[in-house]
């Protein structure tokens, strides 16, 4: 028996076989890791001969996703869980995993080429978001996230929605929070001089965790529409598969980039548990946050938007 | 619900772009300068066809011209600055101005780069409140530059320089204090020999990219096309 009771997975293209994210799932008895990778595309836009011509941010993302699944794997994690190792010391072994998988892949693409130099040129970047999930003590379930980057990890509880992951992105108030569009401060690749971030945190089962790439949220109106999303769909869906088509539906009629969601479920023993259990905070949510959004985005009425941004915020993170 | 969101978003929707294309405008320069002349009339359908490609919008997008030679050896011609044209509408006028650039004088091997820099730095940039800025300054120079005022008896060296190199520095900022531009919006794409003062720029400031040519060839080894791609790319970037 695994420990996810299910996964509703997607890694999607905006443009047809030019997609630079990846995703990663796997679930043993005693430990699963979800991940979602999104090479930087700007930074990392050099292509490769050697590598069929993909991007280094292509290269990148996969490269990452492969080197978390043999982190993973590695003692045989899947069966046995982490043993109870500190979450800041699976994270320092992470990185070295990640790092090297990076730097030999990037050893033997040649290097990046004497040609273009700077501050915004990275070789091979991505930003990864990514949850060990495990049986922890008590009959609770330790989730540990790891991230670079603005990839983001969730929880999404009866109670709501919660960012548990911090964008390493330059934010310096509510404002610009709410438009996020920040300098990345923070992403993987071979120049090595990235930062793993760790948190850890123990949750009652039934719940659900997630990973996903900046193509899933950050491209709603406001913040807060993406909990909408994600409950909107679970409400209107028949199954398990008919959720993931109706949330790569949702997500792809308004992002403007590829997007990657991996969202483990945990504890619940049917689809229909599932959705009542959410039920009436998917009401909750369209009653404080949802339709109130809207009339405001109708009326253009911004200050509005930031008070129930701060409102929300205050279970949000 | 979906159907009714009809006011512009200003989460993560289209970019307001100001493009400063610094151009070294001495004699070896006459690619350069044939290429943005060749393709002003359809730069703006190019740029939306690149960002296209990328899944990306641009709300608004102007561009300005600064030509820049040497103060000491071409007076009057030394540097020329256009306002923000606003793009489609100011194509004509745009197209217009380009081509009365021509590839001439210099002087010595090293230009006034800097100088059109610090320009191009105190640019008006848009300043539409609650949308997203794209700030960049492209500069095509195939030399080295002179120390900041190596020009400076000349007559028509304009006052408000900086003093050296350091302050420009101070100019283009960092982090915590970015006087003229902004952090997260600013970039600057050099395409230039890795010669003085360039490199020490790609080597020390923020948001710089810089791909470095040959010294003295024109810039022959870069193409129309390339060059969208990677200013499309720089605006997407974050």
């Amino acid at each position: 028996m695994h420990i996810l009771s299910g996964v509703v997975a997607m890694n999607e293209e905006k443009v047809a076989g030019k997609g630079e994210d990846a995703a990663l799932c796997i679930a043993g008895e005693k430990a699963a890791v979800i991940a979602s990778m999104d090479g930087c595309g700007g930074s990392g836009a050099k292509r490769y001969p050697a590598a069929a011509g993909w991007t280094g941010a292509k290269i990148a993302s996969s490269v990452c996703g492969n080197a978390i699944a043999d982190w993973f794997e590695t003692g045989g994690r899947p069966a046995n869980g982490s043993g109870g190792m500190q979450a800041e010391a699976l994270a320092a072994e992470m990185k070295t995993a990640i790092k090297k998988a990076i730097s030999t892949i990037y050893e033997r693409l040649g290097g990046a080429g004497p040609t273009i130099k700077g501050s915004m040129v990275s070789p091979l970047p991505t930003t990864m978001s990514a949850v060990l999930i495990e049986q922890g003590d008590s009959g609770k379930v330790r989730c540990t996230y790891f991230w670079a980057g603005d990839s983001r990890g969730y929880l999404l509880t009866t109670r709501g929605l919660r960012e548990m992951t911090k964008d390493d992105v330059q934010t310096e108030s509510d404002e610009e929070d709410f438009q996020a569009d920040g300098l990345l401060t923070n992403v993987i690749s071979a120049r090595g001089d990235f930062n793993i971030n760790v948190r850890e945190t123990y949750v009652e089962a039934p719940v659900l965790v997630l990973t996903a790439t900046d193509g899933c949220y950050a491209y709603y109106k406001t913040p807060m529409e993406f909990e909408g999303a994600l409950l909107r769909t679970l409400m209107e869906a028949s199954g398990l598969s008919d959720w993931e088509e109706r949330l790569k539906t949702e997500i792809g009629r308004i992002a403007s980039d590829d997007y990657t969601m991996q969202i483990a479920i945990i504890g619940f023993q049917t689809f229909q548990d599932l959705q009542n259990a959410y039920r009436l905070r998917a009401e909750e949510y369209r009653l404080r946050f949802g339709a109130p959004a809207e009339q405001m985005l109708l009326q253009d009425d911004r200050e509005g938007l930031m008070r129930l941004w701060r409102e929300y915020k205050k279970f949000y993170r | 619900m979906k159907g009714k969101r009809t006011m512009p978003s200003n989460y993560k929707t289209g970019y307001y772009v100001d493009l400063v294309f610094c151009i070294d405008a001495t004699g070896s320069m006459s690619n350069v300068i044939n290429m943005v002349k060749n393709n002003a009339l359809n730069f703006y359908q190019d740029i939306m066809k690149a960002m296209e490609k990328k899944a990306k919008e641009i709300s608004q997008l102007r561009i300005s011209i600064i030509a820049f030679r040497d103060y000491k050896y071409d007076g009057e011609n030394a540097l020329l600055q256009t306002d923000f044209f606003t793009l489609p509408d100011d194509t004509e006028l745009f197209k217009r101005c380009v081509t009365g650039i021509e590839a001439s004088g210099g002087g010595d091997d090293p230009e006034d780069g800097l100088e059109a820099l610090a320009f191009a730095i105190r640019s008006p940039w848009d300043q539409t409140e609650g949308v997203k800025h794209r700030q960049v300054i492209v500069v095509w120079t195939d030399a080295p530059t002179h120390e900041l005022g190596f020009g400076s008896s000349a007559e028509n060296y304009p006052t408000g320089m900086p003093r050296d190199f350091g302050e420009l520095s101070v100019w283009w900022g960092d982090r915590e204090c970015s006087p003229y531009m902004d952090f997260k919006s600013k970039r600057l794409i050099i395409y230039a020999p890795d010669q003085a003062y360039w490199n020490t720029i790609s080597d020390n400031w923020d948001n710089v990219l810089h791909y470095t040519s040959v010294a003295g060839k024109g810039m022959e080894e870069y193409e129309y096309e390339q060059i969208i791609d990677t200013i499309t790319s720089t605006i997407a970037m974050q």
